[in-house]
């Protein structure tokens, strides 16, 4: 048996936490020290000697998906582990996040680190048993409500830590309850109508059986009446006032049939929550350096991980979220649709950053190319320009 | 047809959302633990029993055609089913498992077992013992509410009052059961008997009846048990008698391939050869014993206080019986406990001078008294049984503690190994005297009570040294050794003094009735078909009651007495040859043999 067998850890897990000594040889565990609780509870007395090999069934406990001894265990829990707050980690990789969410056109990273937030969801775990004839079957279904949504997060790539307190709004805790009620009655409804149809065939039979019976007997009565009639009096037969009592008796004896056949054939089901578990979950905000030539700008994106949901940084110029960072020369954030180049240095500019046009060569340049003459006060490129001695002023070459 | 659906939330749901609002959490593990519990719990089929594991240990043997029963009844029968496997291979065993898994499994809360009256404590026992499952006895008709495991004698419950023209347990019928069972349900073979109507008139999600012997001379019967079953299995009765009823012979069917396949579907029977399963055959010894003239004198005058004396000085006739039935088996089981009831009356003023004198002067012989041949008898039997086996084991029984003690006390010179078994032992001390009486005692001897419901299946010597009048008593006995597992013969040793009543009652319950071939249950079954196995007026078994009442009529004739032996043991052989020739034809019609 190997050791990964999941009713063997389960198992050790199991009487470890019950506090037992539990020595596995391999071939089976054997159990002391089992709290009288439990014992009660199962109904015999330890040593228990837990075998997971069908063939080993006469040496101690069998422990398989249908054994006693596990429903049992099952069950012992069933007063535990029903609130729990946790915590779900997330190992971020800043670098790797805005490299796989973002093309940088024309920037790089420089820096970026994350800050961490916390938010918190509800994820409330409901079983439902449907039970009919001899037949049981049970379905889990887990819930998940984030501030009054219901969410199906992803959480394979999260590590779960327990946590033991934390202030936490449960005003909506009720509210969210009634959500996730509602949300998996569709599931559960869907499971009762497979089971109803199966159950219905079965009815049916029965009851065309229980019908057929009767309408036969019916039938032969009325025969036997209908002789009586057309023999006159003959004290050999049967009176015919008993036999039409008898047909009244018959309606009532069917109908008790066809109820017991209905009991028989009821479905019951139930739900029943079996834990509700507060997550805390992380929200990062980063804040992220692109440089673009002698530029550098600082972008903040915020990352989700539980909802997979990314803040995007927007377009400077028209607002529109971007996947493709662009800097301007003039360090804005741009879409490519604001972005420019520079006739004069060709350096992406956005539109602010070209607004004007050169009053000589009538082109648009940018910020970086172009200078307002203080005398005549007209826009050209700085080719056509002399700065002042401290290059804090031009003056055009016109004017000079 | 609308399918009933009851679907409900759990209400406990507020006491967790209670526990979370109040920041009470438990442990993320304890979390995982139920949940992976859950995960690996698989119900959705019903493979096998997850109840065997708690009662496995219970069960002496372990017999695959029982689980494998339960699990077809279950599995393929939706609970419902007419078991008729042939006697002796534990159809109360099958079923307690049936009901068993079915309370594990939370399929059944409600359920009802109807039994012949001499069975009623049996199968409480024996759900109790084997299944940890307490059923509840009907005594009056308030005991229907409250309780959901029952166990009723159908001919207490079955009673129809005229006057208020309804069931007197009408009680019963407005219950809805998830259960019914009724034991030896051949009794209901005739659809115009109020054991039938009753039956009938139950609202039942499961129905299992038991039986070997579905039906003894008429196919008709047949048809009345699955109708009740299954409404319209086999039809009408027209219908039924038209496809299956050969014409003047009521026993062999007209298509028994047909009839075999429609038994089938809701049947379910194994015969004993296809379970391997062997019985040892019941050898029965009587041994004689002769009375010297001084014991023969007391045991005359024993009769005539009893008899005579005691009704000419009383003169309340079912006040003097009660006092006789309780007194007869003591002042014959030994001079032990003969002269210890005979000291209670002698000392009473209860009873009247001359009855006092009586007993005193028969106290008197007994003081006397030089030999007993009984316990004579005895030690002959010990030390031949001994001689013949050195290892073997005899268990002895006696009714009464102080003869008990006495044999103790007169076998104490002979050097044996005996283990004492008396009522009010606790279970350690049960155990650990049968393990002494398996390893090392030669003897045990006990009372009834004390080794009630135990079994010796490695001890076949068997030795009444008083004989209960009462047949079931000694079937119960015999049932300790008689058990599946007994290797050898079983030889039963039966104590009768010669010229006394004692010879013709242990010939009747011994040679006629517990030592004739017959498979261990089945004697209950025969007399319950004669209506013999409840109790009497007085209280005592019927047959039992019979024999006292007789003792008591035949005013010290031994003949008379004979004579009513005679006619009890008439009455009961038509009953046996009733049940061998229903054993016969449920063979002939259920197995094709």
């Amino acid at each position: 048996m190997e050791s990964n067998d999941p009713l063997r850890l389960f198992s050790l897990q199991f009487f470890k936490e019950l506090g037992a000594n539990v020595v596995d040889s391999g071939k089976n565990i054997e159990v002391t020290g089992v709290p009288a609780k439990f014992q009660k509870f199962y109904g015999k007395n330890e040593p228990y000697k837990l075998v997971f090999d069908k063939n080993l069934s006469s040496e101690g406990e069998l422990i398989t998906n249908e054994s006693y001894l596990l429903k049992m265990m099952r069950a012992y829990l069933d007063n535990s582990g029903d609130s729990v707050l946790v915590s779900l980690n997330y190992k971020l990789n800043v670098d790797s996040l805005i490299k796989d969410n973002f093309t940088l056109q024309n920037c790089s990273l420089v820096k970026a680190t994350a800050n961490l937030d916390q938010n918190f969801l509800f994820k409330f775990t409901f079983q439902t048993t449907y039970k009919y004839l001899n037949e049981e079957e049970k379905f889990v279904n887990e819930v998940y409500v984030d501030n009054g949504n219901i969410i199906n997060p992803d959480l394979a790539l999260f590590t779960t830590v327990n946590l033991n307190k934390k202030d936490i709004d449960m005003s909506k805790l009720r509210d969210y309850y009634s959500i996730a009620k509602e949300s998996i009655k569709d599931a559960i409804n869907r499971r009762t109508a497979v089971i109803a149809s199966i159950l219905e065939d079965g009815i049916s039979k029965e009851v065309a059986r229980i019908n057929s019976y009767y309408e036969q007997h019916l039938k032969e009565i009325d025969l036997q009446i209908a002789k009586i009639n057309s023999s006159g009096q003959n004290t050999r037969l049967k009176d015919p006032l008993e036999l039409e009592k008898q047909k009244v008796q018959f309606a009532d004896e069917k109908e008790l049939f066809i109820k017991n056949e209905q009991k028989k054939h009821a479905l019951r089901l139930n739900t029943k929550l079996i834990t509700t578990t507060v997550m805390l979950y992380p929200v990062y905000s980063v804040e992220a350096f692109f440089k673009y030539d002698s530029t550098t700008r600082l972008v903040i994106i915020k990352f989700d991980p539980v909802h997979k949901k990314l803040t995007n940084p927007t377009c400077d110029v028209c607002k529109v979220s971007l996947s493709e960072l662009i800097l301007c020369n003039g360090n804005h954030l741009i879409c490519r649709k604001c972005g420019s180049k520079c006739e004069d240095c060709g350096k992406i500019s956005c539109e602010t950053c070209l607004k004007q046009k050169c009053s000589v060569t009538k082109r648009p340049i940018c910020k970086q190319c172009g200078k307002v003459c203080v005398k005549c006060k007209a826009y050209k490129n700085k080719r056509f320009m002399i700065a002042d001695s401290i290059g804090k002023s031009f003056i055009c070459r016109n004017c000079n | 047809m609308t399918i009933i659906i009851d679907e409900s939330f759990s209400d406990d749901d507020s006491l967790i959302l209670e526990k979370v609002e109040q920041k009470k959490f438990d442990s993320f593990d304890a979390a995982k633990l139920k949940f992976d519990a859950i995960t690996l719990e698989k119900n959705t089929e019903l493979n096998g029993l997850v109840s065997y594991d708690l009662i496995k240990d219970n069960l002496t043997y372990k017999l695959p055609h029982q689980t494998e029963g339960a699990l077809h009844i279950l599995k393929e029968m939706n609970g419902s089913a007419l078991l008729a496997d042939e006697v002796g291979l534990g159809k109360t065993i099958t079923t307690g498992m049936v009901i068993k898994e079915c309370l594990v499994r939370g399929f059944v809360s409600k359920v009802l077992i109807l039994t012949p009256p001499s069975l009623v404590d049996q199968w409480v026992a024996e759900l109790d013992e084997k299944f940890n499952i307490k059923f509840n006895i009907i005594e009056s008709e308030n005991d229907w509410d409250g309780n959901d495991l029952i166990i009723a004698s159908i001919d207490k419950v079955k009673i129809f009052d005229k006057e208020q023209g309804r069931f007197r347990h009408s009680r019963a019928h407005e219950i809805a059961w998830d259960m019914l069972i009724v034991d030896e349900a051949h009794k209901l073979k005739q659809r115009n008997t109020t054991r039938w109507k009753f039956v009938d008139r139950m609202q039942k999600k499961r129905f299992l009846l038991l039986t070997a012997t579905p039906f003894q001379n008429d196919l008709i019967e047949l048809y009345n048990l699955l109708h009740l079953l299954r409404r319209g299995h086999l039809g009408t009765i027209q219908e039924f008698r038209e496809k299956f009823l050969f014409r003047g012979n009521k026993r062999r069917p007209l298509n028994p391939l047909e009839l075999r396949r429609r038994l089938q579907e809701v049947m379910l029977r194994r015969r004993r050869e296809e379970t391997g399963i062997e019985y040892k055959k019941r050898i029965p010894k009587i041994e004689v014993v002769h009375l010297t003239m001084e014991e023969k004198k007391i045991y005359d005058s024993i009769c005539d206080l009893l008899k005579t004396k005691y009704f000419a000085a009383n003169g309340d006739e079912l006040r003097g019986k009660l006092i006789i039935y309780a007194i007869l088996p003591k002042v014959t089981s030994s001079s032990r406990s003969a002269v210890e009831s005979l000291t209670k009356i002698a000392e009473s003023d209860k009873y009247h001078n001359e009855t006092r004198q009586l007993a005193q002067e028969i106290i008197d012989a007994y003081k006397v008294l030089k030999k007993d041949s009984k316990i004579e008898k005895l030690i002959e039997i010990v030390e031949k049984v001994l001689k013949e086996d050195k290892e073997a084991k005899i268990l002895l029984y006696t009714k009464h503690p102080t003869t008990l003690r006495y044999i103790v006390e007169k076998l104490a010179p002979y050097n044996l190994k005996i283990v004492e078994f008396i009522g009010g032992l606790s279970r350690e001390e049960k155990t650990e005297k049968i393990k002494e009486f398996k390893t090392n005692a030669q003897l045990m001897i006990s009372t009834e009570t004390g080794a009630e419901g135990l079994n010796f299946q490695f001890c076949n010597i068997l030795i009444n040294y008083d004989l209960p009048w009462n047949p079931m008593s000694v079937e119960q006995r015999i049932g300790r050794l008689d058990r599946i597992g007994q290797t050898r013969d079983m030889q039963i040793y039966s104590l009768a003094t010669k010229g006394t009543m004692e010879e013709h009652v242990v010939d009747l319950i011994i040679n006629k009735m517990c030592c004739i071939g017959l498979v261990i249950g089945e004697l209950p079954t025969i007399l319950f078909n004669l209506g013999l196995d409840s109790e009497g007026k007085a209280g005592l078994s019927k047959i039992e009651e019979m024999l006292m009442d007789s003792f008591i009529d035949s005013k010290n004739n031994l003949d008379v007495f004979a004579n009513d032996v005679k006619e009890i043991n008439r009455l009961v052989q038509k009953g046996i040859d009733e049940y061998n020739e229903a054993k016969i034809a449920s063979a002939e019609v259920l197995d094709g043999k």
